[in-house]
């Protein structure tokens, strides 16, 4: 194994879990160890999060090496991060799913302005967050059949959950 | 072979340009993959503009196309993409869960609305596919409308008839042509 090489999570034991690692988590390797590597792992369902961690060597299974972008890209993360200093820790914890009913806890412009106010509910629309926001459509149609509403970006924060969708 | 003359086409009487491009953000592999699924996430930590990464790789009409710089110091640009291209590579999804899970289930008024039209969750399977086959035509011809962009993505409205009932649809552009629908009833047409 070596710095920068692509590896996936094998072993997903208690310890990570608490890190809100998952199965199949990718990551790149930022040092390597005899035993113990540190990993930083990129979040796919929140994109922009990450982890830092120490991972045991036997945990991880390394993506097959091509020639050409394995180069590129090993030229892009010696560039990129020497200069980040990220901290040690896990995922954030994933609360919200596809098809789950949300009410809007917040009045503001952002959301206003797609007429969208505080108490009105929604379903999410994807599992995939982007730095913690979530697309929630928030889109109904009256008894009359007029619609109001907009599908749009919502901060976690702003949000709660109602109704977990149960499949 | 392709010619100038692919992109041209009549809407309306007027002969328009229906060129295609493809959006850029620099440092993202062209090829599908891997490398530039984690270089996407990536350059979302290495704090680079998260609106032109997620742009990266997605198809437009040139005339129907977000604003391009996005903002200062922007180097993203477009390159030309073949109206074949477009179309071989073209893909709607649609989950069956936005039926199955959502308009059947009755969220935000809308179960009504298809139940009037004559459809029900049985037919879950046969909306998501028409729904996907409508949207496909729809983005390859460039009949679609560009709605919110912001860190979640380029959403475009897409026109979709069921038996005579014209509607928006909402759908995300990502990469490669593919659009993904979030979702099924996003507002009417202004008759």
């Amino acid at each position: 194994m070596n710095k920068y090489d692509i590896i996936t999570l094998k072993n997903l034991t208690d310890i990570y879990e608490q890190y809100n690692l998952y199965q199949g988590a990718k990551g790149i390797v930022a040092n390597v160890g005899s035993e113990k590597s540190k990993i930083l792992f990129l979040n796919e369902f929140d994109v922009g999060d990450y982890a830092y961690l120490e991972i045991q060597n036997e945990d991880i299974e390394i993506f097959p090496k091509s020639s050409k972008t394995t180069q590129d890209f090993k030229q892009f993360m010696k560039k990129n991060l020497n200069g980040f200093s990220p901290k040690e820790k896990g995922f954030n914890k994933k609360e919200v799913d596809a098809y789950d009913e949300v009410e809007l806890l917040v009045e503001d412009d952002k959301y206003s302005k797609f007429g969208i106010h505080k108490g009105d509910t929604g379903i999410v629309v994807d599992d995939v967050m982007t730095k913690s926001h979530i697309l929630v459509d928030f889109g109904k149609i009256d008894k009359n059949n007029n619609y109001s509403g907009d599908c749009i970006s919502v901060n976690l924060n702003d949000i709660k959950i109602l109704n977990k969708n149960k499949d | 072979m392709s010619s100038a003359f692919d992109n041209i086409v009549v809407i309306n009487d007027k002969v328009i340009n229906n060129r295609w491009i493809e959006w850029e953000h620099p440092g993202i592999p062209n090829e599908s993959g891997i490398f530039r699924e984690l270089m996407r996430m990536l350059l979302c930590i290495f704090n680079h503009c998260l609106i032109c990464t997620k742009l990266d790789g997605c198809y437009f009409l040139e005339r129907k196309m977000p604003e391009l710089p996005q903002h200062n110091r922007c180097d993203c640009f477009k390159i030309e993409r073949q109206i074949q291209q477009v179309q071989n590579i073209a893909k709607a999804e649609c989950d069956i869960r936005k039926f199955t899970d959502y308009i059947f289930k009755g969220a935000g008024g809308k179960k009504q609305l298809f139940e009037s039209w004559g459809y029900k969750i049985e037919n879950s399977q046969w909306l998501k596919e028409e729904f996907e086959n409508q949207a496909k035509k729809q983005y390859i011809t460039g009949n679609y409308e560009l709605k919110d962009l912001d860190i979640s993505g380029q959403r475009i409205s897409i026109p979709i008839n069921l038996n005579g009932h014209y509607f928006k649809s909402g759908w995300m552009v990502y990469p490669d042509g593919k659009i993904k629908n979030t979702t099924p009833f996003g507002g009417w047409f202004n008759e």
